[in-house]
């Protein structure tokens, strides 16, 4: 049929622009170089803990940090090791282990306690942090509590950046505060079950049991609502 | 598709390779603007990465793909919208000098002209249209793409095909 020739001719695919391959391949090669790098850094973490919570996170062998000085101090190096494993699998989206706020001064408490309330995937500016713990003027000064932050990854200092876009220092020895950047950006928040119709959060204990096959991303809750998919009463998706 | 998935980023860029013409082809139509489809056509291939655990092995890639972009090109459109200062103004469709049938049409002027006639369509008409004839889609895989009833793609392609025609007919007047 001539007419429907006409359309198929007008409506013929145009080459896409020659540099659309390298916008695309270039972040995806990012991505996926951070991810490697992550991947080998959970088996280098060591991990210490009293009995209220973490104490420090660190980078070393396992074995080079005290041993738990009781057993809840032990439980907790063994649930910040599985959960810092998942984080940087990007299975997990948030910590559920505590830290111990003893090892932290008045004013780094409160910077770190903000920090911590960054949600997964967003950035704030050192002068956004400043503001928040009601000193507006101490956008420096949070910079140095962040840069002594004993709880890395746990209290994600890594998602406070410049606020001209540059993503400023970052303290912990061998790991780049873009890689992590780079992970959150990858990691979808949101992840529904196709047989339960439950939507969770990532890292949420029901979420990590959904198989492989039966696992749907979501970019929005209203997104999964739209679909019929209802909010996880454990992890609170909201 | 399954290679791409376990994380092969080669595999991935032949998948981009394979798909940008068209991705890009149907952002060109839908969004109207050349740079704003390499942005969108971006950003629906990166999605596409990030998703890849979610892609569902009953349908085709490209339909995956598809939907993806077109559920792209709708949040844009939306975004467009609600800011009206960025709107940017895109080709105008072309106001074609009044020519006696009988002139002949060169070829170039006869697309053009049907692509403007094709920006003057409603949104979802555009979308059905493009789908059919890009790729010649089955009603059923444009309903998934786009979420419609397969009633209503047809309904938009007549309806999207009709508003065409009188363009349409002065190309097979020129074939004649």
């Amino acid at each position: 049929m001539k007419e429907e020739q006409a359309l198929r001719e007008a409506l013929a695919p145009r080459p896409a622009p020659p540099s659309l391959f390298p916008h695309v391949m270039g972040p995806v090669r990012r991505a996926q170089e951070a991810r490697k790098r992550l991947l080998a850094l959970a088996p280098r973490l060591s991990v210490e803990a009293s009995d209220r919570g973490l104490t420090r996170v660190a980078l070393g062998r396992p074995g080079q940090a005290p041993p738990p000085a009781s057993g809840p101090a032990a439980r907790w190096v063994t649930r910040a090791r599985r959960e810092l494993r998942e984080y940087l699998e990007g299975r997990r989206t948030f910590f559920a282990v505590p830290w111990d706020p003893a090892v932290l001064g008045e004013f780094q408490g409160r910077v770190l306690g903000i920090t911590a309330r960054i949600p997964f995937g967003e950035v704030r500016s050192y002068g956004w942090i400043a503001k928040a713990v009601g000193d507006p003027g101490a956008a420096r000064a949070v910079g140095t509590a962040l840069a002594t932050n004993p709880v890395p990854l746990v209290i994600p200092c890594h998602r406070v950046v410049k606020s001209d876009g540059m993503l400023g220092g970052y303290s912990f020895p061998g790991v780049r505060k873009e890689w992590l950047l780079t992970l959150e950006g990858s990691v979808s928040r949101l992840v529904g079950c196709l047989s339960t119709r439950i939507l969770c959060r990532r890292g949420c204990p029901h979420e990590l049991r959904v198989r492989d096959a039966n696992r749907i991303a979501f970019a929005s809750i209203a997104e999964a609502r739209a679909q019929g998919y209802r909010p996880c009463g454990v992890c609170k998706p909201a | 598709m399954a290679a791409a998935r376990r994380g092969e980023v080669e595999a991935f860029g032949a998948l981009v390779g394979r798909f940008q013409d068209r991705l890009f082809t149907v952002t060109l139509r839908l969004t109207r603007n050349r740079a704003t489809a390499e942005d969108v056509t971006q950003q629906a291939f990166l999605r596409a990465w990030e998703r890849r655990q979610s892609y569902d092995g009953r349908w085709r890639v490209s339909t995956w793909l598809y939907r993806i972009v077109t559920n792209l090109c709708v949040d844009e459109h939306r975004r467009r919208r609600a800011h009206p200062a960025a709107l940017d103004p895109g080709t105008p469709p072309r106001v074609g000098r009044a020519r006696q049938p009988h002139e002949a049409l060169e070829e170039r002027e006869v697309r053009d002209r049907l692509n403007g006639a094709l920006a003057r369509l409603p949104a979802a008409q555009r979308a059905v249209l493009v789908l059919r004839y890009l790729d010649d889609l089955s009603y059923g895989e444009i309903g998934r793409i786009c979420g419609l009833p397969v009633n209503t793609v047809k309904s938009h392609l007549l309806r999207g095909k009709a508003a065409l025609r009188p363009m349409l007919a002065v190309v097979w007047r020129e074939d004649g």
